[in-house]
């Protein structure tokens, strides 16, 4: 039933971002176009056929780049709120599938799109600069990367996994904190919209503060700035030190989002298996 | 044969008022059921109860023999209050929803309803005026072939021609197997169709009784017994 549910959640939030995905690479494209045409002979010509239509297209894929960030941020909040907590609700709670796979459907669809909007803006920001000779460096850098990963390993292979591990943990931290905002905030009849942004800035609040005490008392570690003064040269670099300190600052990272992403998600289910409170 | 819904001592509370207090109620099969009350006296908190949208303080519910879940949720057929499909799917997309969720829907029996209505498939659920999209509604709901199909005001808001269409449309449709629950206050237009009847009224069970007992015994039409229990 997952299955049957992600699929009509890409349905309905594919219609938004496939042409927008799609409008963010045409004028990628067209920007290249007009900066790489040249029109030395005629000034003025040069002016309203390549200046004027570059600066306008520079600016509409500028505005592209930021609502693909608002679309993306937006579609999380829009189809939770309005899909499950809102009078679609009553469509949604009612079919033969749990609370908890209503859940997922979303959380899923929103950590693929997130992921997909990152790399859109990848492909059009190549579209707008790559020639060979980005490729050639990028080329070079990531041969170097594996080279490094393939003599360091394990360590190198554990940082990286405990990376992706906190990356993942971490995008579905931040969309679950979204969720926990808007679950409570449509415990109120009325002003749902204004709680729920309440107690979004609250969550945040508080999370900064656990993590700067988190972050203070990694500090006081004396490893941690020895660690620290290694990686930007001050001292001779002991690798093992450095992987030491970078397993153990990921590890703190990854066991941080891991304990909020599941304070958020028990309350999440907690409040859509027993507190449901549709329009 | 097994009760379709059965609740002993339901309670359900919210803050600041008792909606439902201690409800106790059996509902067979193949029986058509008029829950009756006055706005707020608990029918669409009774059956947000039995779809599971709402946990109940206390007191046991079972739909089918099972709590309200994934198993009760295949043999309920819902129509809520309000209007609640998807605003940007058209009707046949909401037809290839419900058939890919509910293995009881008949896809044909929906596209003849339909087409007796001349309502067009590919027209979107959010061009439709609120009639029609009752309409288009209550067909999903009616082309299941489910157990128990829970109408919470199904004549609400409607003009008299449609009314009548609604209610043959629910007793032309319905599993004879199964029961059909409608609560409504507007008792003299299903009064006809109605096997049983339930009054409600504060949350309390008020009078559970078959319509052919009520005229038998009271010599009265469901209409009048209500507003005389009802009187303000």
């Amino acid at each position: 039933m997952l299955k049957k549910l992600l699929k009509y959640e890409f349905q309905a939030t594919a219609r938004f971002f496939l042409p927008l995905y799609l409008l963010l690479i045409v004028l990628a494209l067209l920007t290249r176009l007009t900066m790489s045409v040249t029109f030395e002979s005629n000034p003025v010509l040069k002016n309203y056929l390549v200046d004027i239509p570059s600066f306008l297209l520079s600016f509409a894929y500028g505005a592209g780049l930021l609502s693909i960030g608002l679309v993306t941020l937006l579609l999380v909040v829009q189809r939770f709120y309005k899909n499950l907590l809102g009078r679609e609700g009553y469509l949604m709670f009612t079919l033969p599938v749990t609370p908890v796979q209503l859940l997922w459907s979303k959380l899923l669809a929103a950590l693929v799109w997130a992921a997909a909007s990152t790399l859109a803006v990848i492909v059009s920001l190549f579209v707008l600069f790559a020639d060979g000779n980005v490729f050639y460096l990028l080329g070079e850098m990531f041969s170097s990367f594996f080279e490094a990963l393939a003599k360091e390993a394990p360590h190198s292979w554990i940082v990286m996994i405990l990376f992706l591990a906190a990356l993942i943990f971490g995008a579905l931290h931040a969309v679950l904190e979204v969720y926990m905002a808007i679950v409570l905030g449509c415990q109120a009849r009325k002003n749902r919209i204004l709680l729920g942004i309440g107690v979004y800035i609250g969550l945040s609040m508080a999370e900064q503060f656990l993590m700067s005490i988190a972050i203070v008392s990694m500090a006081l570690m004396p490893d941690f700035t020895m660690a620290l003064l290694y990686l930007f040269g001050f001292r001779q670099a002991d690798p093992d030190t450095i992987y030491a300190v970078l397993e153990l600052f990921l590890t703190g990272v990854l066991v941080f989002e891991l304990v909020i992403g599941g304070v958020y998600y028990f309350v999440v289910r907690r409040m859509l298996i027993h507190r449901l409170n549709l329009e | 044969m097994q009760n379709l819904i059965e609740c002993r001592d339901l309670v359900k509370t919210f803050p600041g008022c008792q909606a439902l207090c201690g409800v106790n109620l059996q509902i067979p099969g193949g029986r058509i059921v008029g829950l009756l009350g006055p706005n707020g006296s608990g029918k669409s908190t009774f059956l947000k109860l039995c779809n599971g949208l709402l946990v109940p303080d206390s007191g046991e519910l079972l739909i089918c023999g099972h709590a309200p879940g994934v198993e009760t949720k295949k043999v309920i057929s819902y129509l809520p209050e309000r209007s609640y499909l998807n605003d940007w799917m058209n009707v046949r997309q909401m037809i290839r929803f419900f058939e890919d969720f509910y293995p009881d829907f008949e896809t044909a029996r929906a596209y003849d309803m339909l087409a007796r209505l001349s309502i067009n498939p590919s027209q979107r659920m959010k061009t439709m005026s609120k009639g029609t999209r009752e309409k288009v509604q209550l067909i999903l709901v009616m082309s299941r072939r489910a157990q128990l199909y829970l109408l919470d005001e199904p004549i609400g808001g409607v003009d008299p021609a449609a009314r009548d269409f609604i209610l043959n449309t629910i007793i032309g449709n319905y599993n004879p197997e199964g029961s059909v629950l409608i609560s409504t206050h507007l008792i003299a237009d299903v009064e006809q169709v109605l096997d049983d009847v339930i009054f409600i009224n504060n949350g309390r069970i008020v009078l559970c009784d078959s319509v052919d007992n009520i005229r038998a015994q009271q010599d009265k039409s469901v209409d009048m017994l209500f507003r005389e229990v009802f009187r303000c």
